[in-house]
């Protein structure tokens, strides 16, 4: 059962005002999906609090850093049911787990992040981790 | 760093929410922790690998690729439970 979207919208907010494309249909993820330039982060927002309240503030953190994605998206699990599953059969090796991360390039996943890769770590731990895959996958930002 | 208010589970069992890995005599399973106490362990979204053998394999795999969920609800009573050990430090 999705939750309130009301109750959603700041948690998509706190990812979307980072600049990052929050992808919502099918359409939309192939468009970035199907037809990648350069390395694309994929975040998958999630309501749970254990883990998403401490991945947004990570992200957040991680795309201050000078190396970043070429481009940065998000879906969200259990809200925009379609767009996720869409998104997920792009790297579908991977077992699905909200909140989670996938840097790629040219549709191979360079770098997972799992939800258990995620609960119980600070912001800072899981940020420095993202910088550390930026740095070694993504161009240096002009 | 701002985020959205998330109050944690005080009165919760301190991996309420963490995707564990419970081992037991005859079975591994990974999931994500419910409830623990003295009587029983509740695990959700849970995968399981029977072999011993190969459940070194099975751990690592699961680190990397994620729990494949093979039922959505275990529970377990909590003496059969050897140990109970957040996966993200089983497989560091």
């Amino acid at each position: 059962m999705a939750y309130n979207p009301a109750v959603v919208q700041p948690m998509r907010e706190e990812v979307t005002r980072l600049g990052v494309t929050e992808l919502t249909t099918v359409a939309e993820v192939d468009a970035v999906l199907g037809n990648p330039k350069g390395t694309i982060l994929v975040f998958v927002n999630s309501v749970c609090g254990c883990a998403a309240g401490n991945a947004r503030p990570a992200l957040a953190a991680a795309l201050r850093h000078g190396t970043v994605p070429t481009t940065v998206v998000s879906v969200f699990a259990g809200q925009d049911v379609d767009a996720v599953a869409r998104a997920r059969s792009y790297f579908n090796e991977y077992e699905p787990s909200s909140p989670s991360m996938a840097l790629m390039r040219d549709g191979e996943v360079l770098h997972f992040i799992h939800r258990h890769q995620i609960e119980g770590r600070t912001p800072e731990l899981i940020a420095e981790e993202l910088m550390a895959v930026f740095d070694q996958y993504c161009e240096v930002e002009a | 760093m701002t985020s959205t208010p998330f109050v944690p589970h005080h009165d919760r069992h301190p991996f309420h929410g963490i995707t564990v890995v419970v081992d037991t005599p005859a079975r591994v399973f990974v999931g994500r922790l419910d409830t623990a106490d003295d009587v029983e362990v509740v695990l959700k979204d849970v995968g399981y690998h029977d072999d011993i053998a190969t459940r070194e394999d099975y751990l690592s795999r699961t680190a990397k690729y994620g729990v494949k969920r093979l039922t959505g609800v275990v529970t377990l009573p909590t003496a059969s439970a050897v140990s109970i050990r957040p996966l993200a430090e089983v497989v560091g």
